[in-house]
């Protein structure tokens, strides 16, 4: 029997928790943490004894049978035409976006013969910098989603596509005699250029025809509350870097509103200690729910989402106090007797003090009137131009767009409705109860991923082909522009929004391709830049100075193919630009009004392109096409059909011949952006305008009888567009670690008052609409508040996200879109069981995260390694030098948000499998790399830490020991390395694992994968089967390939050749990997610090995984 | 009375003899017929294509890389396309019946399914690109191609002759501009290691995830 350790340490300061019911200590949680497996861990799923007979006579059968024959014959197909620049086995990047929430995100994508594996942030782009987030990087498991929409169908039936396209244009014909008066179009909030081109043309051809927009999550309301403060649309774009003091107000900027990459680069840059003397900012969170910047926040503020206004008045009255000029403002800021003076006058001061690098952020699902005063509050603060500036958007009508729409269909109003993306009859407020209204348009027409309620609830629907399958163009975060260009052609004959707007327009180009070089026709200038310089950017640097690195690498290619070639790997992220771990501030994170924003990566990536361009992965013409059937083969005649502007030649040799817009449309598709946007604008703020906007429903709070219930995107599955992906649906949520599910987020003093606790269903009613949906008391969750989130629970979605989790949106309602009053909350008689992987493989108690003050870091900059005392540390065995490469992680703490992005990253990257709801309850999840969370501090208000967690690289591991096998072992580079097809399953290297990162293959996961989901798994690394371990290979395959690459350059490895999948995922530049035996590594001086310590270095495991502390920068005055 | 007979007084060495002799010769059988030497040298399908390596890359004298090409950037040596057999057979021999499917394949855009000869496992990730760069040409592990009508594996590409040059690969390196000479001769162990062209920090892994991952 394993001796249960005390769970707490009674001599540590702060004592961390996991949940609840490890605060209390209950038995059941002491006996579980004292448990590698938990009880049944090791039980076979529900087969009964005959079935499990059968199974084994069968695969004995099988065994034996597959002994005798000597080889399985086995097909070698090659292509008929080789496809330019594909060399079978060398994968390619392509770059390309996604959209979320109408921002496009620059995204390199990896392709193995025209297959799309993984996703990776474009490097060179300047404000997404190789950032990624879990939804980009699960986005390439739904391309391959056997649930997808695959084909058209009429009135429930399948039809043929192209007899539904005609119909809709005899339709639109019709319709052109009456101006379009009866016709409707709605679709999500987009920053296309050649959409709003596209929609201008639909308008002409259409006069009377209305264009709307909804999005169930997104920046609309802060462009709204611009446009009531300034009196034009603007879109805020902080300069968290030069912040010294943030202030969110119920905004979570680091995960789920829009500019989410570039606001974690930036914010790390602002608070990266490597030094006792290094600057860090301080962020203050006034928020109803814990999220991702709520952990991250140095102060806290447990705060109604109705309050929130309140609290910018109480700020607002006590920046006046400290001799803010307020202008008409003063006569409507005041304090409010509920909310903490104390922490409200702290920050206030803070953000006074550093006027000029303060900054106040204010959430997406507050109301636009809210986000006016946080402008108003800006501008006194001084951060225009300094910390907060604006760039142009287009007119935001947050609701009224679908409201509209709703009250047309159902007058009878609209005639044909074509839905462009978006599932409205599932995520529309509830009380337009828009499927309904839906029913009344005698023709509507529904282009979606997926047969989903709104296709449900339409008479005819096209396939919609997903962002890495059609042609676009999108704004980033920053207002560059980004191309869309797709890496297959698609796999169930999807049709893009673009596409089918050119339809209603009537536009001469159908095709996407054709469209969309239309539009950067139009907007660079076509052949106006014909010079040298103008083309990509009309005066930009960047591209023009990249674009002359071109010739060489194309004039390079010789005949024979025989030049040491950089792996083909054109704009692998990996050599390219390394994120700057240890930079401090970047020079300028904001493009000043009339610059543009640099980009000095560019050129050097394009130099390690070296010759390797030859394989011209960018050129359009390189444009794969796998046949829709997934064969293990490269797919027969995969070659594209010649593209319309390369008609076969080489890219090189093109590119050096090409002027004007055909050279700037390839630097744009090798690059996947023009960093120039559009540039910040000054506009001055009408605070009379605000002051009159404001304070007018001061005071209101919920209580027991009258709840708040909050609204938010799901920080797994988005607003339900990710519903049937599995890899998110089985990520846990950063904050309660619950996977699969929902639930309503209750605080402890709630819970008690309604009687309610964690797991119970509990039914909840908003204005006559009720739910029911488990409840879950969360730490740090405002009392009164229940937090809601969307995206589960679909009527209607694939295999995986049917009927899994709660539907929240019957309680949403166009009054209370972004938060509600007036709730009542009762128990049902039910529980419900919840996934929860909170307690699973907790390190008992030990001192695993540590953390400090800023204050008393800088007293004692080796505070960490002083944590634990223990005696000189001698090995058993003779140790062994490295002196060769030493891989090694630095992951640091202050920066991790817990977004969870890299986890999903490694899961991209290792094919590790998902094993649904049941399988995660016992505890059979496989997931190389968790994210413990812990709590410290009050139960009401606590403290958070985050602690990624993978396989440490133990120098003198205690797995290797007790494998009586020899399946793990180590490497002269001192990975700790599983050989799989050595693992006989014991499972004893788990049961000797301190981190507890060892994961065990119960059952045949990737057996019952369906055949497209086959074709995301990555082909260098193995596929792994029932009954072995596994665990992370600090991405061995990696490592060999930029070996391999290094040795056929005949050069040394240079720091940045690797990248692990979670460090090149990260946003926040948190995990650092390298070579420490290169002193100017970027890992190894991050490795340096002084703040950094090794998890359980007491035992002498000797791990090659290096956390820096968690340092907080509280404000002394709160303490 | 003598229940058994003299002679079984030699029954012991007999049955001492015969166990070990009928145990070397299962170890033999086990040793010999088990191994890749015996199962998997030798193995020599029936293409659909009766494409001779001979006629080809021995009388004609063609680079191997001509068809396959990328070798030195894959981890595998592609198997040509229809196409690069129809860049000469588009000209030469276009109408001999034994190219009755290579010219199907191509008006058809089919590919040609060519039987897999040489195969390491899937677990194991070999490399032909580190390999032909490091110097290893091609006869060493499929020997002389040239000769061979009809391709058939040569050697058995099994863990421990691989690990046997990974342990010390000196004697089968070459300089990189030999790497398709079917008839290269390695050298002698002093020449080869003071030849800047051959021993150049050709480090092969000799651990695990050198190999598997």
């Amino acid at each position: 029997m394993k001796r249960v350790l005390p769970i707490t340490r009674e001599d540590g300061p702060p004592q961390y928790w996991r949940g609840p019911e490890h605060l209390a200590q209950t038995p059941a949680a002491r006996e579980a943490a004292g448990r590698e497996f938990p009880e049944g861990a090791s039980v076979l799923g529900p087969a009964d004894r005959r079935t499990f007979l059968g199974l084994a006579a069968a695969s004995a059968a099988m065994a034996t049978l597959a002994g005798c024959i000597r080889r399985p014959e086995e097909k070698i197909v090659p292509y008929t035409k080789s496809p330019e620049g594909i060399i079978p086995g060398v994968p390619q990047f392509y770059a390309t976006a996604y959209a979320l929430q109408g921002e496009g995100h620059p995204l390199v994508v990896e392709c193995h013969e025209g297959r799309p594996t993984k996703v990776e942030g474009n490097p060179e782009h300047p404000s997404a910098r190789g950032g990624t987030l879990s939804w980009l990087q699960a986005a390439v498991l739904d391309l391959y989603d056997p649930d997808r929409a695959q084909g058209a169908t009429k009135d429930k039936q399948p039809a043929d596509q192209a007899s539904v396209l005609a119909e809709l244009e005899a339709r639109l014909k019709a319709a052109e005699a009456s101006g379009g008066a009866k016709l409707r179009v709605l679709s999500p909030r987009t920053a296309s250029p050649s959409f709003a081109r596209l929609k201008a043309a639909a308008q002409r051809r259409f006069p009377q025809a209305k264009f709307y927009e909804y999005e169930p999550a997104g920046d609309a309301e802060a462009v709204a509350g611009a446009e009531l403060a300034f009196g034009r649309p603007l879109r805020p774009l902080v300069a968290y870097d030069r912040a010294r003091v943030v202030v969110s107000a119920d905004s979570d900027f680091l995960l789920t509103e829009r500019g989410a990459v570039r606001a974690n680069k930036l914010f790390a840059a602002g608070r990266r200690v490597r030094a006792p003397n290094d600057a860090m900012s301080r962020l203050y969170v006034a928020e109803p729910a814990l999220t991702v910047t709520g952990m991250t926040a140095d102060h806290r503020l447990r705060l109604p989402a109705g309050a929130v206004e309140d609290f910018l008045l109480a700020l607002a009255a006590e920046l006046g106090a400290n001799n803010v000029a307020l202008g008409p403002l003063a006569g409507k800021a005041k304090a409010a007797a509920d909310l903490d003076r104390k922490w409200v006058a702290g920050a206030a001061k803070d953000l006074a003090r550093q006027r000029g690098a303060s900054v106040v952020v204010v959430g997406q699902r507050q109301p636009a009137h809210v986000h006016a005063l946080g402008y108003a509050i800006n501008q006194a603060l001084g951060a225009f131009g300094r910390t907060l500036q604006f760039l142009p958007a287009a007119a935001a009508r947050p609701l009224d767009d679908v409201k509209a729409l709703a009250g047309e269909m159902g007058a009878g109003a609209v005639d044909t409705l074509l839905v462009l993306g978006g599932n409205p009859a599932y995520d529309a407020p509830a009380d337009l109860d828009f499927a309904r209204a839906m029913a009344r348009v005698p023709f509507r027409l529904h282009l979606g991923t997926h047969l989903d309620e709104t296709a449900a609830a339409s008479t005819h629907t096209l396939p919609r082909a997903h962002d890495f399958e059609a042609w676009g163009d999108q704004a980033a975060a920053d207002g560059s522009l980004v191309v869309q260009q797709p890496l297959i052609a698609p796999l169930f004959d999807g049709k893009s929004d673009l596409e089918l707007l050119a339809v209603v327009a009537g536009a001469p180009e159908r095709r996407g391709y054709d469209l969309v070089r239309a539009t950067f026709k139009e907007s660079l200038g076509g052949d106006a830049g014909a010079t040298e310089a103008a083309p990509p950017a009309a005066g930009s640097p960047a591209p023009a100075g990249t674009a002359d690195a071109s010739p060489p690498a194309g004039s390079a290619r010789p005949a024979t193919a025989a030049a040491p070639a950089a792996s083909g790997s054109a704009v692998r992220p990996a050599p390219g630009a390394p994120p700057p771990f240890f930079q401090a501030t970047p020079a300028s994170s904001l493009p000043s009004p009339g610059r543009i924003a640099p980009n000095p990566s560019a050129s050097a990536a394009n130099a390690a392109i070296g010759s390797a361009v030859a394989a011209a992965p960018h050129a359009p013409s390189a444009m794969p096409a796998a046949s829709a059937v997934p064969t293990g083969a490269p797919p027969a005649g995969a070659a594209a059909g010649p593209p319309p502007a390369t008609p076969g030649a080489p890219y090189g040799a093109v590119t050096t011949a090409l002027t004007g817009f055909e050279r700037a449309w390839r630097r744009l598709l090798h690059d996947g952006f023009v960093a120039r946007g559009a540039a910040p604008v000054e506009a001055p703020l009408n605070a009379d305008a605000v002051a009159g906007a404001v304070g007018k429903r001061a005071g209101q709070r919920p209580s027991a009888q009258a709840l708040e219930v909050t609204f938010a995107p799901d920080a797994t599955v988005f607003d339900g567009r990710f519903a049937n992906n599995a890899w998110l649906q089985e990520l846990p949520h950063p904050v309660t670690k619950i996977t699969w599910d929902n639930a309503a987020w209750l605080s402890f003093k709630t819970a008690q008052e309604l009687g309610v606790g964690s797991g119970d269903v509990v039914r909840l009613t908003v204005e006559g609409r009720s739910i029911e949906v488990p409840a879950w008391v969360v730490p740090g969750t405002a009392d009164y508040s229940v937090q809601l989130f969307l995206g589960r629970g679909r009527a209607v979605s694939g295999r995986v996200g049917k009927g899994q989790g709660f539907d929240v949106t019957p309680l949403r309602t166009t009054k209370g879109f972004g938060f509600a009053q007036g709730g009542k909350l009762e128990k049902t008689a039910n529980g419900y069981g919840l996934a929860v992987t909170q307690e699973h493989n907790t390190l008992e108690g030990r001192p695993i995260v540590r953390e400090a003050s800023l204050e008393a870091y800088r007293k004692d900059p080796e505070f960490a390694q002083k944590a634990v005392e223990h005696k000189p540390l001698v090995a058993l065995w003779q140790e062994r030098e490295y002196d060769g490469h030493k891989w090694g992680m630095v992951i640091d703490l202050t920066a991790c948000t817990g977004c969870s992005t890299c986890v999903i990253a490694c899961q991209a990257e290792n094919n590790t499998p998902t094993v649904g709801k049941e399988q995660v309850t016992r505890q059979r999840e496989m997931h190389w790399l968790r994210i413990d969370r812990y709590f410290s501090g009050t139960v009401e208000d606590p403290q958070v830490v985050r602690q990624p967690m993978a396989c440490v690289h133990c120098e003198n591991a205690p797995c290797e020991n007790v494998c009586p096998v020899n399946a793990t072992s180590h490497s002269p580079e001192g990975l700790n390395e599983m050989t799989y097809n050595r693992c006989i399953g014991t499972r004893y290297c788990a049961n000797n694992c301190p981190y507890k990162v060892r994961r065990f293959n119960f059952l045949a996961f990737h057996e019952e994968v369906p055949e497209t989901i086959k074709m995301v798994t990555n082909p260098n690394v193995s596929v792994r089967v029932r009954g072995v371990m596994e665990k992370c290979t600090y991405c061995v395959q990696r490592i060999n390939q930029a070996k391999i690459s290094a040795k056929r350059e005949r050069r040394p490895l240079r720091d940045g050749d690797v990248v692990s999948a979670c460090a090149q995922a990260c946003p926040a530049d948190a995990i650092a990997f390298g070579d420490l035996n290169d002193p100017q590594s970027r890992v190894a001086r991050a490795a340096a610090a002084r703040h950094g310590y090794r998890v359980l270095d007491e035992l002498n495991t000797k791990p090659r995984t290096t956390y820096l502390s968690q340092i907080r920068n509280p404000n002394p005055e709160l303490a | 009375m003598q229940i058994f007979p003299r002679w079984t007084n030699k029954l012991p060495a007999l049955i001492a003899a015969g166990v070990g002799l009928g145990g070397a010769g299962a170890v033999f059988v086990v040793w010999y017929y088990f191994s890749p030497w015996h199962t998997d040298v030798g193995y020599e399908p029936k293409q659909p294509v009766a494409y001779s390596h001979k006629l080809h890359a021995g009388d004609l004298g063609m680079d191997c890389r001509y068809c396959h090409a990328g070798v030195e950037q894959s981890h595998w040596a592609p198997v040509p396309a229809t196409q690069v057999c129809m860049n000469c057979h588009g000209q030469v021999k276009t109408d001999s019946p034994a190219l009755e499917l290579v010219r199907k394949s191509w008006a058809e855009d089919r590919p040609i399914e060519w039987v897999r000869i040489h195969k390491t496992p899937d677990f194991a990730y070999f490399n032909h690109g580190a390999h032909v760069n490091a110097g290893v040409g091609c006869s060493t592990c499929h020997g002389r191609v040239d000769q061979m009508v009809k391709v058939h594996q040569d050697q058995p590409l099994s863990m421990g002759w691989c690990l046997e040059c990974h342990r010390n690969p000196l004697p089968h390196l070459r300089p990189p501009e030999e790497i398709t000479n079917m008839a290269w001769q390695s050298r002698p162990p002093e020449v080869a290691a003071s030849d800047p062209a051959i021993n150049h920090n050709v480090n092969p892994p000799q651990h695990c995830t050198g190999c598997h991952r």
